[in-house]
């Protein structure tokens, strides 16, 4: 276990890594020491330490002393090379000689380990088998059993394992496989059924494709039944072992090879594998196909471009992306319908906490908004991605809003959004979304033209050399703002620049000449202009004001306006000399091509496009932070079947005298004749072999009463075990530490580990304050400087955060306190050592190690608690959820802390079953090396101001790639000491935690509700059409639910208390095995219970005819199953006797 | 212009005098007018034409009697200055007074709260384009109204087109039909979702099919619970409902059966199975009767000879009258692939539009229609389905289907039983369609009935089922195909019962009869559902899968289906199983088959 820093880093870092592997080796041996005391399925830390891709690979896959051969290919020739080198390799018996098919399995899992850097379950779980079968021929050929969880390998390594699997069989000596007709028309049904039964491919093949395909690809790609669903031509065919959809070959084929062709290409090419040639046919056959698509689409292009206008007013047709809004749930808002006026407004650039698919948002929208946008909630975006989560960003443009007495405001602070939020009519606009330049490069997006933004604005100034007072950039006064433009002859501040395209030329005219009938004044010390509001006229010219999104107040039936210099200017109005500049009017209006243009024409100075493109999003799921529970909730693995009730709780039993039999590893205790489920007798401390397994009635009296004894606690309260282990041994967990869970108010996950879930969040940089940590603690974990390079003395200075550092939300530093008592309790009371964390406070935490673990992978990251902060979210660095195979818009994943890894989890408690051993620490890595990270990191960019050029050129809408050369990215600084410090940021935040912390949707409680907010914020917001909102989720959410679980009850399995389920219920009526009464699975209840509310819904928004109807049918049709015809008919009849 | 906007948002116009005068009104009497027009709109939806007559009749009329005589007007019409068109309608909405006043009340207290400033919320063009988005969505509606009673006008009058001189025989042949009314759940459903429903139901089936069994093995099964005592006895009887199959690794078939009281568990030996003796296609939820010997420990039987309670065979029924019967099914009105066409070419052929002697006689001698089920589209039956309606309104579909009906010759009756995308309840049994539907059809000769249901069509004992079941069979019985429905049908009759397996893709209600269960030794049964037609008899009873009138979809074309279209099969009723009796109307040429 000898761990250097291999890294390219400074000094500095280099010490960094070095604490982190010091302590990580400190705290192993802490749990190396307690293990070896035997209480454990094992005696040793069953998590092995990695300090780099090629150690996670030995720890997750094996063989053994593959490492150190990896590392030297893979220096000497690249990944995905070496991963194919050191298949063929292993095929060769360097590592080892057994049987042939077991050389190819290994061989085929190392090489996609290689692949997905030793991070996600696919080499584990995503390859069920791999075998030597036969062809028709007689000759042999190989076939990789492919299972669901390759899923997690992503469609490029998927394909590549193909690969592997072609170079594992040629190194064999093995033939092609030969597949029958019907095995290759099993494929084409398949991927047809898998599409209209399961779920879609990000790729559609033609029938065409995959023949070609399965007929040339020279292994056979197969697998287990993933999904329940049968084939019903092409079945029962001898090779094929299952009737049911293969789902993870299917995968492998469509998303792997088909997909993902031009890499496999590159590969073949690069290291001149044979037989692939018909995948370049292929190949040329799709460009062809998708040419011709393009090139109809540039045609259209064109046809537009004739009427087009050049200059910066002219109109950009951006097509609408509606994917995002086909469904909208129930309760979670449409914030803003697709590319619809008033949405969100595109903004470049990154502050320290977006970026990574995380996106910036002004935090008194979150407030204006009901509070269904909270610091992490995920949101389903138009583009560039589809997905991403709402941080707090306080230096973009903020929502204007009307209120109800007509004033129009710009909220830009919290406190004004406090304060105006129940007086708010009409939001119209939302503000800014902050994307960062790497969103659309990851997405290849197509760049889209910039709206007019202060950042632009001073590049501008600067190429110009124009002189400039930073202020005036942020705060401009409304004539300062004309004075400068007139003076610089430069476009007027971004500020003041309204949203003329958004209205008609005549709408113009009209507002020009209703503001032209006002008169300068002064309120409140301030110069305004005031215009009157009292006919329908002036009625409608203050709509258009409000359009623009020119601010005004509404007094005594007039309009004030403090923004007049601007405003009027750019109509032509010569304020200062009260002198119209427009002489004739008509034949402006006659020549202007459109609203930009004639604006342009008016003002005495440039007035650029505000917005291009309106971004339309909707919610996703809300953030979340909470300690991880399996359901029902329990505090340790220790089995009692049903003995403890439903609750599970072991002290029950035993004050009832109750037990149960479970299925466990045993033995008799050789000393003292007792049962003894663990390896040392807890009777009398022999230790002894757990050679016996299999059903006994449960000693749950004599366990419980030894661990309280060995422990010193007499009345522990409630503590809940589990009903039976899901392991392949079923070797228990020791009591013990079920009871000090319970003590201390903690549960346990399925593999022994005690996790906190957070929704992730980058950060990039911080401030001390926010994160409530001293600058004194921080200066003592190597937080020395700031990002100016000054010694670090204030709460409020900006400084870098070290990549793999992260703060936790405070319900996580709360929930760990408790961990960490746990642990010592543990340490004290069970193995007999020194408490290790001694932490009373949450401050406590802080320096401290946890890992870092997303779902779907087996390995987890070595990370150190700097601060928490009031925000359901984990902090980190992007490059640490990077490491953790995640990006940031939405996911979410876990948090533990490092010895309680070390000590309490073990590969003998993970299920036995397809993806048990996903989601387990399987391998830890030590230190975080960018560049074996998830390469969407790569593309997020560093850099503290973006250039001019790329301003001027998203108005072409170019690919992100060709302006690639002038944006730096994480790639350009890879492998070298830059990769983990002075990474720049183009927005300040002034608190990365601002606006509310936990969604709405979270606090409201019923679904009426949630769907009444969701609609009056639908109601409230221009961009947003809430009769739209009520169909799509009435449509989408609520009939598919209500038809759903119709058909649900009326083919529903039952189930009793004890446990056992059954697919129909037993003629008898009660449960065979116990004799209780039965349960319906699908009650009434549940049938029902969107009925109501869609149907209120359906009344009050008038939805359409066709919805109506359909509710009206499946009302009747669940009358029909709940409602008993006959009692009716006896009651009416008796009804009528009485009469 | 304040004015003009109230009443856009009504969703009326003013004429240009009206607006003049309406200015003149004070608040209080605007007020008025606007909740009576908003009260009248929701009787008739329509966009309002306000001119000096309307706004009379508004002042002055009070708001029952406006409802009473406006209701159904056609302010389109009369706006765009055509006459007005008789055009039937439905009062659709249901008031929720409550709530409405409720909201009103509220608007009411806002006004006042508010009532400093008053702003319009729409600039000009906002008006103007709301107002074309109005007016274009009533001509696109007009349009389609047009279309639709275009389309009825066509239909009316199919029965006028054909110029025949046929002598129609079956005018003078007395229809006889009589619903077995215990074999229609109709009006009689009893289930309220509790879990005793669902034992009622089960222990139903297992009763009845029981009997049959023990009938046909002339003894008494034991009871489960006994097994156990008669350890290494021969030659034992059985009967259970098969709660689970599997087979070992030798090859031999595992079946655990369920009496009331207890379980035993079937071993089906392979040899035996391969020999043919005994069938390998037990399904889930059939009951079976089973003699063998108990295992020596009790356990368990080995199985010599399956016992199922299969109709029993006998002569084909057959009547001294040639009359003939006609099948159809899965009309499917309202989807844009219903073949209207062909489906008025038949109905034309009803009506005596033949080219031969043959098609002559059939058409004179054709007393009965029986429809299985699944008459129109029908509306949400799957995700999506309004893309692929050309009619979107339900009532609308059944009322077309209705005027089809309508135009075949007097003297036949038609029976008419629902399917899964009828407007009745998804869940078998499902009970007859709704008096709103039925009353839409203007024949006396017509019989809604449940599905499934048996009736005596004139000696016949003919079994309607319009076949959800089968999806799930033919993923289990290997013998079974979509191809070649009979041999999905054959698997009923040998069970008795209409769908055995409970849990897959056909929702069962559970009453406490089970329906599903053919009581009677039926002479006929009718199935659809598939979409593809196919004849046969078995055990002496006449299998019919009509066909449809729908074209090949979109989703069949994906899975591989080829639907049968337009397809009418025809028995003779006095021929059956003889040469010539069963014929097929086959995209307008009759022809015999069998």
């Amino acid at each position: 276990m000898i761990v250097m820093v291999h890294v390219a880093c400074s000094e500095n870092m280099k010490k960094y890594f070095e604490n982190i592997v010091d302590e990580v080796k400190k705290i192993y041996r802490i749990a190396e020491e307690c293990r070896k005391k035997g209480f454990d399925p094992t005696d040793e830390v069953e998590i092995p330490l990695a300090a780099d891709m090629a150690d996670r690979v030995e720890g997750l896959v094996g063989p053994k002393g593959v490492a150190e051969r990896i590392r030297e290919l893979v220096k000497e020739l690249g990944k995905e090379p070496a991963a194919l080198e050191i298949a063929k390799e292993i095929v060769e018996g360097k590592f080892g000689n057994f049987d042939k098919e077991k050389k190819a399995e290994q061989a085929v899992r190392t090489a996609l380990a290689v692949l997905t850097e030793g991070i996600v379950a696919a080499p584990l779980e995503g390859i069920a088998d791999v075998k030597i079968k036969k062809n028709p021929d007689g000759t042999e050929y190989l076939a990789i059993y492919y299972a669901g969880p390759i899923r997690s390998a992503g469609g490029t390594a998927q394909a590549l394992s193909v690969l592997v699997g072609d170079f594992v069989r040629k190194a064999m000596g093995l033939d092609r496989y030969k597949p029958t007709e019907d095995e290759i028309e099993r494929y084409v049904e398949e991927v047809e059924l898998y599409q209209s039964e399961v779920g879609s491919f990000q790729y559609n093949p033609t029938a065409d494709e995959i023949r070609t395909a399965i007929r040339n690809i020279p292994i056979e790609i197969t697998g287990e039944a993933t999904d329940d669903v049968e084939v019903s031509g092409h079945r029962d065919l001898p090779r094929v072992e299952t009737n049911q959809l293969r789902g993870g070959a299917l995968l492998v084929l469509v998303e792997g090879v088909l997909l993902k062709a031009p890499k496999i290409l590159r590969h073949v090419d690069k290291l001149g594998i044979e037989g692939w040639d018909w995948l370049k046919d292929l190949m040329s056959k799709k460009e062809e196909k998708e040419e011709e698509k393009d090139e109809k689409v540039d045609d259209e292009e064109i046809d537009e471009e004739e009427e087009e206008i050049s200059g910066y007013w002219r109109d950009v047709k951006i097509e609408a992306n509606k994917k995002f809004i086909s469904e909208v749930i129930a309760g979670r808002p449409v914030f803003a319908h697709p590319s619809k006026v008033g949405g969100f407004r595109l903004r470049y650039g990154r502050s320290r906490n977006t970026g990574f698919a995380t996106q910036g948002f002004h935090p008194a929208l979150m407030y204006l908004v009901d509070e269904f946008m909270a610091v992490g909630t995920q949101l389903k975006t138009e583009r560039p991605g589809k997905a991403t989560c709402v941080v707090p960003v306080d230096s973009i443009e903020p929502p204007i809003v009307k209120l109800k007495n007509g004033d129009v405001i710009r909220v830009d602070t919290i406190e004004k959004a406090m304060d105006v939020r129940n007086r708010v009519e009409e939001i119209l606009f939302l503000g800014d979304v902050l994307v960062n330049y790497g969103d659309f490069l990851e997405n290849n997006h197509p760049l889209l033209p910039s709206c007019w933004c202060e950042e632009w604005y001073e590049k501008i100034l600067i190429a110009n050399n124009i002189e400039y007072d930073k202020d005036f950039i942020k705060n401009p006064k409304p004539e300062e703002a004309v004075k400068f433009a007139l003076e610089t002859k430069t476009p007027l501040h971004p500020r003041f620049t309204y949203h003329w395209h958004d209205v008609s030329k005549e709408d113009i005219i009209l507002l020009r000449n209703w503001l032209l009938k006002g008169k300068e004044d002064s309120l409140e010390g301030k110069k305004v202009w005031i215009v009157d509001l009292e006919i329908e006229e002036d009625k409608k010219a203050k709509r258009i004001l409000e359009l623009i999104g020119c601010c005004h107040l509404v007094r005594n039936k007039k309009v004030i306006i403090e923004e007049y210099y601007p405003l009027l200017y750019s109509l032509g109005f010569d304020v200062e000399n009260k002198k119209d500049l427009v002489e004739n009017i008509e034949k402006i209006l006659e020549s202007a091509k459109n609203s930009m243009h004639l604006i342009n024409l008016l003002a005495p100075f440039e007035v650029r496009r505000n917005t291009y493109v309106y971004v339309g999003a909707r919610m996703g799921r809300p953030e979340k932070a909470a300690p991880r529970k399996m359901k029902p909730p329990v505090n340790g693995l220790f089995p009692i079947g049903n003995a403890g009730g439903q609750v599970r709780l072991i002290n029950k039993a035993v004050e009832e005298n109750n037990t149960d039999d479970v299925d466990v590893s045993y033995t008799r205790c050789p000393n003292c004749g007792k049962i003894s489920l663990y390896r040392v007798c807890p009777f009398c401390g022999t230790k002894v072999e757990l050679d016996n397994f299999g059903r006994i009635k449960a000693p749950l009296k004599d366990y419980w009463y030894a661990a309280l004894k060995r422990l010193g606690i007499n009345k522990p309260g409630d503590v809940k075990c589990i009903k039976g282990m899901t392991s392949k041994q079923k070797i228990v967990e020791p009591l013990e530490k079920a009871i000090l869970r319970a003590i201390n108010e903690v549960y346990v996950f399925k593999d022994g580990t005690t996790r906190f879930d957070c929704t992730d969040v980058p950060v990039t940089h911080f401030k001390p304050n926010e994160i409530n940590v001293t600058v004194e603690k921080l200066r003592e974990l190597g937080y020395d400087k700031d990002i100016y390079g000054n010694e670090l003395v204030d709460g409020e200075q900006v400084v870098e955060l070290k990549p793999q550092d992260v703060i936790i939300p405070e319900s996580c530093a709360e929930y760990f306190v408790k961990v960490a008592n746990f642990i010592d309790d543990l340490l004290e009371k069970f193995y007999k050592v020194e408490r290790f964390y001694n932490v009373k406070k949450k401050e406590d935490l802080i320096g401290h190690l946890v890992i870092g673990m997303a779902p779907h992978t087996s390995a987890g990251m070595v990370g150190r608690i700097i601060g928490y902060t009031k925000a359901n979210v984990g902090y980190a660095h992007p490059y640490f959820h990077a490491a953790k195979r995640r990006n940031c818009d939405g996911d979410e994943d876990s948090f533990f802390l490092l010895l309680d890894a070390f000590l309490n989890f073990s590969k003998k408690f993970l299920p036995d079953k397809r993806g048990g051993q996903m989601d387990a620490p399987l391998v830890l890595t030590t230190i975080l090396d960018p560049k074996e990270v998830d390469g969407e990191v790569h593309n997020m960019d560093t850099m503290w101001s973006y250039p001019l050029e790329f301003y001027e050129k998203t108005l072409e809408m170019p690919s992100p790639k060709e302006v690639k050369e002038f944006m730096e990215t994480v790639e350009d600084r890879l492998g070298k000491p830059e990769q983990y410090e002075g990474i720049g940021y183009t927005h300040e935040t002034s608190r990365i935690d601002l606006g509310p912390k936990v969604c709405a949707y979270k606090t409201l409680g019923s679904m009426l509700e949630k769907t009444t907010s969701q609609l009056s914020v639908a109601k409230k917001i221009r961009a947003t059409d809430e009769r739209d909102v009520a169909e799509k989720v009435i449509q989408s959410h609520f009939i598919p639910d209500l038809i759903g679980n119709l058909r649900a009850f009326s083919r529903q399995a039952v189930r009793c208390k004890c446990g056992a389920k059954y697919r129909r219920i037993p003629l008898k009526g009660k449960c065979p095995k116990c004799g209780s009464n039965l349960i319906l699975t699908v009650s009434k209840g549940a049938v029902e219970k969107y009925m109501d509310v869609a149907e209120k819904m359906a009344e009050e928004y008038n939805v359409n005819d066709y919805i109506k109807q359909r509710l009206k049918i499946i009302k009747e049709g669940i009358n029909s199953i709940f409602e008993n015809e006959k009692s009716r008919q006896v009651k009416l009849s008796d009804f009528f006797k009485i009469g | 212009m304040e004015i003009i906007n109230k009443f856009l948002d009504l969703e009326a116009l003013l004429s240009p005098t009206v607006y003049e005068k309406l200015k003149n009104f004070d608040e209080e009497k605007l007020k008025r007018l606007i909740q009576k027009i908003r009260e009248f709109k929701k009787y008739n939806n329509a966009f309002i034409l306000l001119d000096e007559k309307f706004l009379d009749i508004f002042l002055q009329k009070d708001l029952d009697e406006i409802i009473n005589e406006y209701k159904d007007f056609d302010f389109i019409f009369y706006y765009t200055g055509e006459e007005e068109k008789e055009k039937p309608k439905e009062v659709k909405k249901e008031i929720k007074k409550e709530t409405e006043e409720k909201i009103e009340k509220e608007k009411i207290e806002f006004v006042k709260k508010e009532e400093k400033e008053q702003f319009i919320k729409k600039s000009d063009e906002d008006v103007e384009e709301k107002l074309k988005q109005l007016i274009s969505k009533e001509e696109k509606k007009e349009d389609f109204d047009a279309e639709r009673a275009k389309r009825y006008e066509h239909i009316t009058k199919i029965k006028e087109s054909v110029n025949s001189r046929i002598k129609w025989i079956a005018k003078d042949i007395d229809a006889v039909i009589e619903i077995y009314e215990d074999s229609d759940v109709s009006g009689k459903s009893t289930c309220t979702g509790t879990i005793e429903d669902f034992v009622k139901y089960f222990r139903d089936r297992f009763e009845r099919l029981k009997v049959f069994i023990e009938r046909k093995a002339q003894r008494k099964g034991y009871p489960l619970k006994d097994i156990k005592k008669m350890k290494g006895q021969k030659d034992i009887f059985v009967v259970g409902i098969v709660s689970d199959v599997d087979s070992t690794r030798n090859g031999n078939l595992i079946v655990r059966i369920e009496d009331t009281e207890d379980e035993a568990t079937l071993i089906l030996p392979k040899e035996k199975i391969e020999a043919g003796k005994i069938p390998d296609d037990i399904l889930l939820d059939e009951v079976i009767g089973a003699i063998g010997t108990v295992s020596k420990s009790g356990s368990s039987i080995y199985v010599d000879e399956i016992i199922r309670p299969a109709l029993p065979p006998k002569e084909p029924k057959r009547i001294d009258e040639e009359i003939y019967m006609a099948f159809l099914s899965d009309i499917h009105v309202g989807s844009k692939e219903f073949l209207h066409k062909e489906f008025e070419k038949f109905i034309r052929f009803l009506n005596g539009d033949v080219d031969n002697e043959l098609e002559e006689k059939v058409v004179s001698r054709l007393k009965y229609i029986c429809i299985a089920g699944d008459l129109v589209d029908g509306v949400g039956v799957y995700p999506g389905q309004e893309e692929d309606l050309y009619e979107v309104d339900i009532i609308e579909q059944y009322r077309e289907i209705a005027m089809y009906l309508d135009q075949i010759p007097e003297h036949i009756s038609i029976i008419i039983s629902p399917g899964n995308h009828d407007a009745v309840r998804p869940a078998e049994p499902q009970p007859k369609l709704p008096e709103k539907i039925t009353k839409l059809f203007n024949r006396d000769n017509i019989y809604f009935v449940g599905n499934p249901c048996t009736l005596n069509i004139h000696g016949f004992d003919t079994l309607l089922y319009h076949g959800r079941s089968f999806d799930d069979l033919v993923g289990q019985i290997r013998a079974a195909s979509y191809e070649n429905p009979v041999t999905i049908m054959k698997e009923l009759i040998k069970r008795r019962l209409l769908c055995p397996t409970y849990g897959g893709r056909c929702p069962i209600a559970p009453e406490h009869k089970d329906y599903l269960v053919i009581d009677r030794d039926i002479d006929i049964l009718h199935t659809g559902h598939i979409h593809i037609n196919g004849y046969g008899i078995y055990r002496g009873v006449v299998m019919v899968n009509s066909g449809t009138f729908q074209e090949q979809t979109d989703f069949q074309k994906r899975m591989g289906i080829s639907p049968t279209p337009a397809i009418v099969p025809i028995i003779n009723m006095a021929k059956v199983g003889e040469k010539g009796h069963y014929l097929e109307w086959d995209r307008g040429v009759l022809e015999v088959r069998y």
